[in-house]
């Protein structure tokens, strides 16, 4: 008898717990409202091809292999900051805008856009971090290239065009410019 | 005392050792090494088109949920639910919604009907503002002096940023997910979102701010007066 009690217990214990463990509960974390002044005037969407793949082996013996092959829209957009600082100086007719140089906002995967080619998953899961972890490294790159192909001149004019456009409803003359 | 040992067991141990020096001369020979694993990925990108935009952000929300605790009802009746809907009996258009969201979850490897320990935190950025600020015009615009009145046109979303968390930064338990099954759950969570901050007031707040930044910058500029109407 001694001797089916014992598995009986250990099963019991196992289950009890099991039955203490909770999933995280939302309240613990917190969400957050904070003011914001950023004018982004362009965008450039790069499509991003990732091939991705991890093999593991015992003794020379495959176990484990996982393959991936999707594409993703990258968005990079390169704009205005103005809680860095804006001032606006009005001379006679014309206006003077002393405000941030442009910059990149930010690089950013959009979900929307993906599409997969193929998944391969033997022996393991790909996880949501595999490819996230990817992407993020490829962000400096497509930073350093939105930046040769001049997203950050492209930003300025926009946002000249725009603010001298808006300038013609003042009736002002002229509008300057100063980065700082 | 004498110690027998028999033949066998002599043999025996020489074999064992001859068999553990071949293993060990093969494995470093070939570099055959017990446990390997490698990584590897290759990407390339291509600039697809360019934008111009002229959102002006006044105010950013950062909302973070739980996928998927946060999107349905912890006293979920699941078994009632899809005895009814197996049956083929006729779903209200909230049973409807509560089976997609069943679905959803079973087919990304969440699974709803038992002991459920996967999760997502998803961070969210949802910035709100004026989303074409390049169509105010002279029309909307009335000075009379040092007086200024403001015709702003309403206030919306302007961006829905689904964080890009990496290993760095995500400190919670990876989730086993391909991109396609991804994909289909940030589908369904943006909109349950954007419908919560909205009833949150965000785009209220937005309008708040922006009628803060729009004074003080026109007084800046030497207007007395600065009235804004929607």
């Amino acid at each position: 008898m001694k001797k089916f009690l014992l598995p009986v217990f250990f099963i019991l214990l196992t289950l009890s717990c099991r039955e203490r463990i909770r999933p995280v509960s939302a309240t613990v974390i917190e969400n957050q409202i904070r003011s914001l002044l950023e004018i982004p005037t362009v965008e450039y969407v790069y499509r991003e091809i990732l091939y991705f793949d991890e093999e593991a082996r015992f003794l020379g013996i495959k176990h484990m292999d996982k393959r991936l092959l999707f594409s993703v829209d990258m968005v990079t957009r390169a704009g205005f900051d103005l809680s860095k600082g804006l001032e606006v100086r009005r001379i006679f007719n014309s206006v003077k805008i002393t405000l941030p140089k442009p910059e990149i906002l930010e690089v950013d995967a959009d979900e929307e856009s993906i599409h997969q080619f193929f998944v391969k998953e033997w022996g393991g899961k790909i996880s949501r971090l595999d490819y996230y972890d990817e992407l993020n490294l490829r962000k400096e790159g497509i930073r350093k290239d939105a930046v040769k192909r001049g997203i950050l001149d492209k930003a300025r004019k926009n946002f000249e065009g725009m603010v001298s456009k808006l300038a013609t409803s003042f009736d002002l003359e002229s509008v300057n410019f100063e980065y700082r | 005392m004498k110690i027998k040992i028999k033949l066998t067991t002599i043999i025996a141990v020489i074999l064992i050792l001859t068999a553990v020096a071949a293993a060990a001369f093969y494995l470093q020979k070939f570099d055959l090494r017990i446990f390997t694993k490698e990584k590897s990925s290759s990407s390339e990108i291509i600039l697809t088109h360019i934008n111009e935009i002229y959102n002006l952000s006044s105010v950013e929300y950062v909302y973070k949920t739980v996928f998927p605790f946060d999107f349905y009802n912890k006293d979920m009746d699941w078994y009632s639910l899809l005895k009814k809907r197996s049956r083929g009996e006729p779903l209200t258009e909230e049973e409807q919604k509560q089976t997609d969201f069943y679905d959803l979850c079973r087919e990304t490897g969440i699974p709803l009907d038992r002991s459920n320990y996967r999760f997502v935190v998803i961070t969210s950025l949802i910035k709100a503002g004026v989303p074409s600020v390049n169509l105010i015009g002279k029309d909307d615009l009335m000075i009379e002096g040092s007086s200024i009145t403001i015709k702003l046109p309403p206030t919306g979303i302007t961006e829905f940023i689904i964080e890009d968390n990496s290993s760095n930064d995500y400190h919670y338990p990876d989730l086993p997910m391909d991109p396609l099954h991804w994909k289909k759950i940030t589908d369904f969570v943006k909109p349950e979102i954007k419908k919560r901050v909205l009833k949150a007031g965000i785009l209220k707040e937005a309008e708040a701010r922006l009628e803060d930044f729009l004074s003080s910058l026109l007084h800046e500029s030497g207007f007395e007066s600065v009235e804004f109407i929607r």
